[in-house]
């Protein structure tokens, strides 16, 4: 009985609370580092969807050194993107829930330590 | 029944209960975003700078650009609005991050999305010092119109030791680029022209002192 109880409450704690686990927004990189990124080097992250939306889109580099971000949708087209020497950039769209993945690049002559990351939002929208 | 399996029944019965009313509030939200995603942009909550010198009470921060920028709040400072072809005119902003280094910070419908719904972009760009010895900081940004063309503007600012900015076009000739009492500017290229846009910072009433060529 005791073993039992002792089960069942574990199972129940796991099943229930596994899938609230899994839907927390969140960053994630999809460029992990601080890495290398040579001249002209660039990283897109996986397209997103299905519940599971880009928000924002961040690159760290590490020198005042030209970087680019970019929000790209299903055909490759830059909907939005921004380019500028400073060494921080971080953009959010809103709306969010339209089919893109993010970009990231060193467009400058020079190579540099960096890193690539966005936002998930987790929202509900019928898709398996 | 001893203490023990009192103890255990009452886990047993509690903990899923409790779960199961997490698990049910948090299923709920998705279902409240669910109504944002098939309607229009979600609603902004936004931060005013009403009581900081120099700012109307209608200049406002989205309060999710200052999270993700993790800006200092009492830093936010406007310093240039910008007609826009979108009811919302684009907005320039300069701040401090909470680790002290310098922003340039933008909020504004810049373009659509595949769609074809209005998109707010937000954001902006951070150093320890926006322009290292130089006259002008400023970002490129580009856009898509609802048209399917694309859309290339650069917003900025300039030094306090800037009094003019001008720019050079294809054939020549120098264009003034105007600036805000905040020392911004938006300025769009001319899309027929091939050659690299440049800038021109000029101090007082003089020539250029400083040459920008941009992406």
């Amino acid at each position: 009985m005791r073993r039992m109880l002792v089960v069942g409450s574990a199972v129940a704690t796991f099943v229930l609370a596994a899938p609230v686990a899994a839907k927390a927004d969140g960053w994630t990189c999809y460029y992990c580092g601080p890495a290398w990124l040579s001249s002209g080097e660039g990283h897109p992250s996986e397209y997103d969807g299905c519940n599971n939306f880009w928000t924002s889109n961040w690159l760290w580099k590490s020198d005042t050194a030209l970087g680019t971000i970019a929000f790209i949708d299903t055909e490759g087209g830059w909907v939005v993107s921004r380019q500028t020497y400073e060494v921080n950039m971080v953009y959010g769209v809103d709306p969010a829930n339209w089919v893109k993945k993010l970009y990231g690049k060193n467009s400058s002559g020079v190579g540099y330590s960096g890193e690539m990351r966005g936002w998930i939002w987790y929202v509900y929208t019928g898709c398996s | 029944m001893t203490r023990f399996r009192r103890l255990m029944v009452v886990t047993a019965v509690v903990v899923p209960v409790t779960i199961t009313g997490i698990a049910v509030k948090l299923q709920a939200e998705p279902q409240a975003a669910a109504t944002v995603a098939a309607g229009s942009s979600s609603s902004f909550a936004a931060i005013n700078v009403a009581d900081r010198a120099g700012v109307s009470a209608t200049d406002t921060l989205p309060k999710r650009a200052l999270e993700l920028m993790k800006l200092d709040a009492d830093t936010v400072r406007l310093v240039g609005s910008f007609p826009s072809v979108a009811k919302q005119p684009l907005r320039l902003y300069t701040a401090r991050t909470l680790k002290g280094e310098s922003c340039l910070v933008e909020d504004g419908i810049d373009g659509v999305t595949p769609d074809g719904r209005p998109l707010r972009v937000y954001g902006g760009a951070c150093s320890r010092d926006l322009f290292r010895g130089r006259s002008v900081a400023w970002i490129r940004g580009t856009s898509r119109e609802a048209d399917g063309s694309e859309r290339v503007r650069f917003v900025g600012l300039v030094s306090p030791e800037t009094s003019r900015l001008s720019a050079v076009s294809a054939s020549g000739a120098r264009i003034s680029v105007p600036l805000t009492d905040g020392r911004a500017f938006l300025w769009y290229p001319p899309a027929s022209s091939a050659a690299q846009p440049v800038l021109l910072a000029h101090q007082g009433g003089g020539a250029a002192v400083e040459r920008v060529t941009l992406p």
